[in-house]
């Protein structure tokens, strides 16, 4: 190996071309054969490998994550020795390896100007399969981008968004800018859903509601605790109470579908047990009249106002 | 030749880079022992020697044995040249010989094919050719006589080359031992000059000086002479004499210098040499001798070193005296020398007040004075430095004789030895008292010349090497001190944290209690210990200047040894409220842990734990006592008969402490050599139990003490290393595959259509007999190990006295023997409770209770009210009032739901448990997976007095179990059919206990200890017999797998909610999971059909034995169940 630093020397060198042509022999069939022969055994190991691993983590959900990260560790690594056959097949002869070496820093340099994101890439490529940000199956934030990371590409990170995008995003950009990870490595993974309810409803009976909807799901993961906060809040129709509910669901494959089921088993619940939504008055006032505001005797009711109809607020 | 300076510069190079690697990797001893490994430099002949040595005498032994040659000729050089050019000449000889035998045999062999060609003419009449056939048959004979002559002159020269070759080696070897001579005589004779010429030189110097000081002396005779007055003449008479006694003592310094240096020189050489013949003795010792040799080879060299160390032990203090006396006359000497110096001041400061003739002569007689005195006193230094080499030679000896003894002690005879080690012997007593002399005045010169050395260092405060050792000690005591500091305040939390990562682990979670115990004594020993290291490194930092501290270092080893076994044995045994009772927040102990008798049984353990601690502690002191004490005496005083005695105290000591303590624990090895050997051994047992209070009974307790530490041993040896779960895992696998290959080979089906066909073909009351239902009846109820029957049996009596918390919830798994444990328990409580008047009552929960109201009901029928209240506290105040009832409830989890609201009834359940247990005794059993989700989404474990969850079955309670069913058969089974490798005749018993033992250990670990898993797949192995009531056993075939692979979500959140809940119908599956009825109906259809679950009478449907392991295993591998 050339140090790096010794690089642009080399690189400076006047390496004489003809010496060079006779000593690189790059016509040499046997040498590209044997080229082309690595890089397609790298590449169906790669192939190969990559559908075993797939297979094999399908079978064990829980290991499945782990079987991603195998494959991403196993693409650099084949990816490595492909490289470095090459570079053995091209340079490897114990000849005078000078001019050629002075060629391969020339080359580098250039290689390196032109395509200085592109490598810039691949070396974040190696530093995130390294210092482990994220990984393969995990569920990120990247600026506007959200979804489950599908490959760490020696380029690129691919990440699938939820309606089924796959996103390709330069590895480089991962070390310049924040990215945040749902369940770092783990097959469970947090997830907050929200419900808001009248600011006079039975915040209590709600949140116990909520606490069961969340732990009977079929997709809770109950090893990790579940929390429910209660706060309130302005919105920008009502005054509103917030019941979070903070649990994690068993893969993150289901993280919407839990969402879902929890939510539509709350709103079933709260309409059973009558309670509502926040809710603008002047909706109901303009659509009902005053009718419902007002007691028997035409006296307004201030603080003791009677129902809106059931669904009257979320028609409106 | 530009690539040539190439190549060459990168051959520099990787020499360059090699040679850097080597010095990475040579570590500095390495470096250090080169000098020793390499061959000596300085004696390139040594590694040669020996080879041409053993040439020569090999060479010697042929030509002695083969080739006839005398002593006399190997002798005489000259007869051996002769000899060699003798035989080069025979060579010579021999090869004209084949010369001329090679052109005979050329001429014999033309000539026959000239007679063969003549023969072959066909014009030859009979005559000729019987004439041409007479020579052609000579001329045969020819060839071959000149062809053996050539062989034979072939094998007599290479007879004679090798005789040459031999005679040569030896030659060379004779040249080369004569260079060596003749090399040593050389050595020796320069030698000899050299001493000779120093020698000329000395006298040279000697005769110089004496013809000085015979000047000085005439020129004062002739002062004498001119002296004016009587004074002065007196004063030059004393000067005269003076000066006489300075010329007579000049040449006696010499000579004593001479004579003294000789003396050393033959004393040390004689020793060296002494010395060197023992080393290479002991060296060529074997490791086993006979008696005869040890008798006839080592005794008498042993003698000698003994009588050796004898004599030298006698003459030392002689020697030593004779050094006083020098050290006297010595200290006596430089008086007179400083009295004479004084004199010769005085002198000079009366001649610088006038000088004077007669202050003159005084001055130079006080000259003479000082030189006289000056020689006086340097030849008794000269002595006192002689005396002192000799007394330092005579210690070496000693300690040499010292060690050779001991290196020889192990090869001489039993006489011999016990003839050293005489207690009737003067000689030996004397060579004791001799040696105990020695010891103490050793002690004192060691105190002596450590004392000067500390006045020394002392008397130069500003001594570069004094600062530097106290430097260096300052620093090493500052690292000790951190490290000490560190370990004992950090050092404890360190483990602590260290033990609660190694608790994640799953391999130290299943040992918890070791894992905490080896941390508890790793915490204790790492103070200690880095006190014991730190010492020890000052101390071996201290032993650079000062060796004697090696026996501080066996002080410190005694003390820390000592230490940390007590503390180890402390920790592993007492328990931590007597060890640390400070740190341990106060515990009220049980008081039903008194027996019967009212005697406190957790006071007799531990007053037993404390009296093994203390016994440990003896044990090791006495064992210190024994290691260290006569190792002590041989380094003061040698071996000898003091040794012998104190050897002999200190073993009877070691072995009387031994018998004492076990004396002590006899009754205790007694019970444990019972318990763990009264099957097998009886007849010892019985023999340890009658004569263990003998005097001699403490030999059989220690017999049974081995027996009882060896299947200790084993039995944790085959715990922890054999009966492993992967080991387990192996066996299983090469047991199934070894089966399964043999029926591939047999073609024999192995579907599940056929498997289905067997099942069949099954008798109907055999199947019957193995279907899965609670047990009820005696004979099929298995004898577990778990002890759950005590542990409920000591609750409930517990909770009569207290009454407080009456309430049990049994948890496990399905098909694990929730309901046949209720059963016995009602059944073993029966007639207790019907002696004091409690009711019992027996139920099992079939329907969904869910609601208030029903809660209410079932509780209400449980209690056989005649009216349901419509409370929860009327119901409490109705059973609080209410006699004692004990309520059994089998199938608990049924009160619940996983939805919204479906813990209600659940919830009021156990809160009326909870409310009246200190009047009513409940037990309930909930399945293992829902028992845990419950718990998890709300902690209820404190609802109960006691969870007991169900251990899964032991392989033998396995077998057990199918056993004792199998025995009401009638049929027998046979496991003929697992027997793999067979030879006809042979005897296969042997092999059908070992597959039938396989057999169950790979049903085991495929049921992972279900009962009612094992019963099914038992079914499932069998198929009929050659005869009517023999059934064989195979291997069990494990159902097909497409039923449950590639499945949906959605069907595996049917099966989940089927573990959970044990029993549901398509309804409340598709409350439960939230999805279509639809689609929960045509899921239990497909997994009806499929076998993997089973619907009885009211539609509900249940995960079937069959596929139960599959399913969870995949629903845990899934995250959709969680333990």
């Amino acid at each position: 190996m050339i140090p790096i630093d010794m690089m642009p020397i080399i690189a400076q060198g006047d390496p004489d071309v003809a010496q060079l042509a006779q000593t690189l022999n790059l016509l040499d069939l046997t040498k590209l054969t044997l080229a082309a022969a690595i890089i397609a055994a790298g590449f169906v190991t790669n192939r190969v490998t990559t559908a075993t691993l797939d297979r094999v983590g399908e079978g064990q959900a829980k290991r499945r994550l782990l079987f991603k990260k195998i494959q991403s560790f196993t693409r650099l690594g084949i990816f490595v020795l492909c490289a470095y056959l090459l570079v053995m097949v091209f340079f490897g002869g114990d000849g005078d390896n000078r001019a050629l070496l002075g060629l391969g820093g020339t080359l580098a340099v250039a290689i390196g100007f032109a395509l200085k994101d592109t490598t810039s890439s691949l070396m974040a490529g190696i530093l995130i399969l390294i210092d482990q940000p994220f990984q393969v199956g995990d569920r990120v934030q990247f600026g506007g981008t959200y979804g489950e990371v599908k490959e760490i590409g020696l380029r690129s990170v691919r990440i699938v968004t939820l309606d089924d995008n796959e996103v390709s995003i330069p590895n480089n950009k991962f070390l310049t800018e924040e990215v945040s990870s749902g369940n770092s490595g783990a097959l469970d993974m947090m997830v907050v859903i929200k419900f808001h309810i009248a600011m006079t409803e039975d915040f209590e009976k709600a949140k116990k509601l909520v606490y069961e909807a969340c732990v009977t799901s079929k997709y809770v993961f109950l090893h990790k605790p579940v929390t429910i906060l209660v706060a309130d809040e302005v919105t920008p129709i009502a005054f509103a109470t917030v019941i979070s509910c903070k649990a994690y669901v068993i893969d993150v494959r289901y993280e919407k579908a839990f969402v879902s089921d929890v939510t539509e088993r709350v709103k079933r619940a709260f309409r059973e047990h009558e309670i509502y939504y926040p809710y603008n008055r002047e909706y109901s006032v303009r659509r009902n009249g005053w009718d419902d505001y007002h007691d028997a005797k035409g006296m307004v009711l201030l603080g003791q106002v009677k129902r809106p109809k059931r669904g009257s607020d979320e028609e409106s | 030749m530009l690539k040539l300076a190439t190549t060459n510069a990168t051959t520099r190079r990787c020499l360059l880079a090699m040679l850097c690697l080597a010095m990475l990797f040579i570590t500095p001893s390495a470096i250090a022992q080169q000098p020793d490994d390499a061959p000596s430099s300085t004696d390139p002949g040594a590694t040669t020697e020996q080879p041409e040595e053993t040439a020569r005498q090999r060479a010697r032994d042929q030509l002695a044995n083969v080739y006839g040659y005398d002593d006399e000729t190997l002798g005489n050089m000259q007869a051996l040249v002769l000899s060699q050019g003798n035989l080069a000449a025979q060579v010579k000889r021999d090869r004209d010989d084949i010369t001329a035998l090679e052109g005979d045999l050329t001429r014999a062999t033309v000539k026959i094919e000239l007679l063969e060609e003549q023969l072959a003419e066909p014009r030859q009449n009979r005559r000729a050719r019987r004439r041409l056939s007479q020579r052609l048959g000579e001329s045969h004979a020819k060839r071959l006589l000149h062809a053996a002559q050539i062989e034979a002159d072939q094998i007599d020269i290479a007879d004679v080359q090798r005789e040459t070759t031999l005679l040569a080696t030896y030659i060379k070897g004779i040249n080369a031992a004569e260079e060596d001579r003749q090399r040593d005589a050389l050595a020796a004779k320069l030698a000899e000059e050299k001493r000779l010429r120093e020698e000329a030189e000395r006298r040279a110097r000697e005769e110089e000086i004496k013809k000085k000081e015979q000047q000085e002396l005439d020129q004062i005779k002739k002062q004498k002479e001119r002296a004016k007055t009587k004074q002065l003449e007196t004063l030059y008479a004393e000067h005269e004499e003076l000066q006489k006694a300075v010329l007579a003592k000049t040449p006696r310094r010499l000579e004593l210098e001479t004579e003294l240096a000789k003396e050393r020189e033959e004393k040390n050489s004689a020793f060296i040499k002494r010395r060197d013949e023992l080393v290479v003795f002991v060296e060529q010792l074997p490791e086993e001798l006979q008696e005869n040799k040890r008798k006839s080879t080592v005794d008498p060299v042993f003698h000698s070193v003994w009588l050796d160390r004898r004599a030298d032990r006698s003459t030392y203090f002689e020697r030593f005296d004779t050094l006083q006396r020098a050290l006297q006359t010595s200290d006596e000497a430089h008086t007179g020398l400083a009295d004479a110096q004084d004199k010769l001041q005085e002198a000079k400061v009366q001649l610088e007040r006038g000088e004077t003739e007669h202050s003159t002569a005084r001055v130079a007689r006080a000259e003479t004075l000082v030189k006289l005195r000056t020689i006086e006193a340097e030849i008794a230094d000269l002595e006192l430095e002689h005396h002192d080499a000799m007394l330092e030679l005579k210690l070496e000896r000693l300690e040499f004789y010292e060690r050779e003894i001991e290196l020889l002690l192990p090869y001489i005879s039993s006489s011999k030895r016990d003839e050293f080690y005489r207690l009737t012997s003067d000689a030996n007593w004397q060579d004791t008292r001799h040696g105990l002399q020695l010891a103490l005045v050793r002690i004192t010169r060691h105190i002596q010349q450590r004392t000067s050395q500390a006045i020394d260092i002392l008397s130069d405060p500003f001594s570069i090497a004094l600062w530097a050792f106290v430097g260096g000690l300052l620093v090493r005591l500052f690292f000790v001190l951190i490290a000490v500091v560190v370990a004992r305040s950090r050092g404890p939390r360190w483990i602590q944290r260290l033990t609660k990562e190694a608790l994640k682990r799953r391999f130290f979670r299943q040992r918890p209690s070791a894992t905490i115990k080896g941390g508890e004594v790793l915490r204790h020993i790492l103070g200690p210990a880095t006190i014991f290291l730190g010492i020890t490194y000052i101390l071996s930092y201290g032993q650079t200047i000062l060796p004697e501290l090696k026996y501080v270092q066996w002080v410190v080893n005694a003390v820390i040894i000592f230490r940390i076994t007590t503390v180890a044995v402390s920790v592993m045994i007492l328990p931590r409220t007597l060890r640390e009772p400070h740190k341990v927040l106060e515990e009220s102990y049980d008081t039903d842990e008194h027996d019967n008798d009212g005697i406190d049984v957790f006071e007799l353990e531990i007053n037993r734990a404390r009296k093994l601690v203390r016994s440990a502690k003896v044990v090791i002191w006495f064992w210190l006592i024994y290691i260290y004490i006569p190792e002590l005496v041989v380094a003061l005083m040698g071996h000898s008969i003091v040794w012998r005695v104190i050897d002999i105290a200190t073993t009877w000591g070691f072995i009387i402490v031994i018998y004492s303590v076990l004396s002590t624990w006899k009754n205790d090895i007694a019970v444990l050599f019972e318990r763990l050997a009264a099957e097998r051994l009886p007849r010892a047992v019985q023999f340890v139990n009658e004569n263990k209070d003998r005097v001699w009974g403490v030999l059989v307790i220690g017999g049974a003490s081995l027996y009882v530490i060896v299947t200790e041993g084993i039995r944790l040896g085959r715990r922890y290393l054999v009966e492993t779960e992967w080991s387990k895992r192996i066996n299983n696998f090469i047991f199934r595959k070894t089966i399964e290959y043999q029926r591939r080979d047999q073609s024999r089906p192995d579907d599940d259509e056929a498997t289905t066909l067997m099942i069949e073909s099954l008798p109907a009351n055999y199947k019957q007999l193995f279907e899965d239902h609670p047990i009820t009846e005696e004979a099929y109820i298995v004898e577990r190990n778990d002890h759950m029957d005590d542990m409920i049996a000591a609750f409930y009596q517990s909770w009569r006295k207290h009454r407080k918390q009456g309430s049990i919830a049994l948890t496990g798994e399905s098909g694990s023997g929730k309901s046949t444990q209720l059963n016995q328990i009602a059944r073993q409580f029966e007639p207790t409770c019907d002696a004091v008047g409690v009711e019992i009552a027996v139920t099992r929960i079939v329907d969904k209770i869910t609601s208030d109201l029903d809660v209410l009901e079932f509780v209400a029928d449980l209690f056989e009210l005649s009216n349901a209240p419509t409370t929860k506290h009327e119901l409490i105040d109705i059973l609080l009032e209410m006699n004692e009832h004990m309520l059994i409830i089998d199938d608990c989890h049924h009160m619940f739901v996983r939805r919204i609201s479906g813990f209600a009834g659940l919830e009021l359940f156990l809160e009326i448990v909870n409310l009246t247990d200190h009047k009513h005794f409940w037990v309930l059993s909930f399945e293992h997976y829902a028992w845990s989700y419950l718990t998890r989404i709300k902690r209820r474990e404190h609802y109960f007095g006691k969870i007991l969850p169900l251990t899964s079955w032991t392989e033998s309670e396995i077998e057990d179990l199918i056993a004792r069913r199998n025995l009401m058969t009638g049929y027998t089974c046979s496991f003929t059919n697992l027997v793999v490798t067979r030879d006809e005749g042979e005897d296969v018993s042997y092999e059908v206990i070992k597959s039938s033992r396989g057999y169950f250990r790979l049903l085991h670990e495929f049921c992972q200890g279900n009962p009612r898993v094992a019963l099914t797949y038992w079914l499932r192995s069998l198929e009929p017999g050659e005869e009517d009531d023999t059934l064989q056993v195979g291997l069990f075939k494990m159902p097909p797998r497409h039923a449950t692979l590639a499945l949906d979500d959605a069907y595996w959140f049917t099966l989940t909610a089927l573990a959970q809940h044990t029993a549901l119908d398509a309804h409340e599956i598709s409350l439960i999971t939230n999805t279509e009825l639809g689609f929960c109906e045509m899921a239990l259809n497909y997994f009806s059909e499929k076998d993997v679950v089973f619907i009885d009478e009211a539609d509900r449907a249940r995960l079937s034995s069959l596929y139960i392991r599959q399913v969870l295993r995949h629903l845990i591998d899934s995250n959709y169940l969680y333990d």
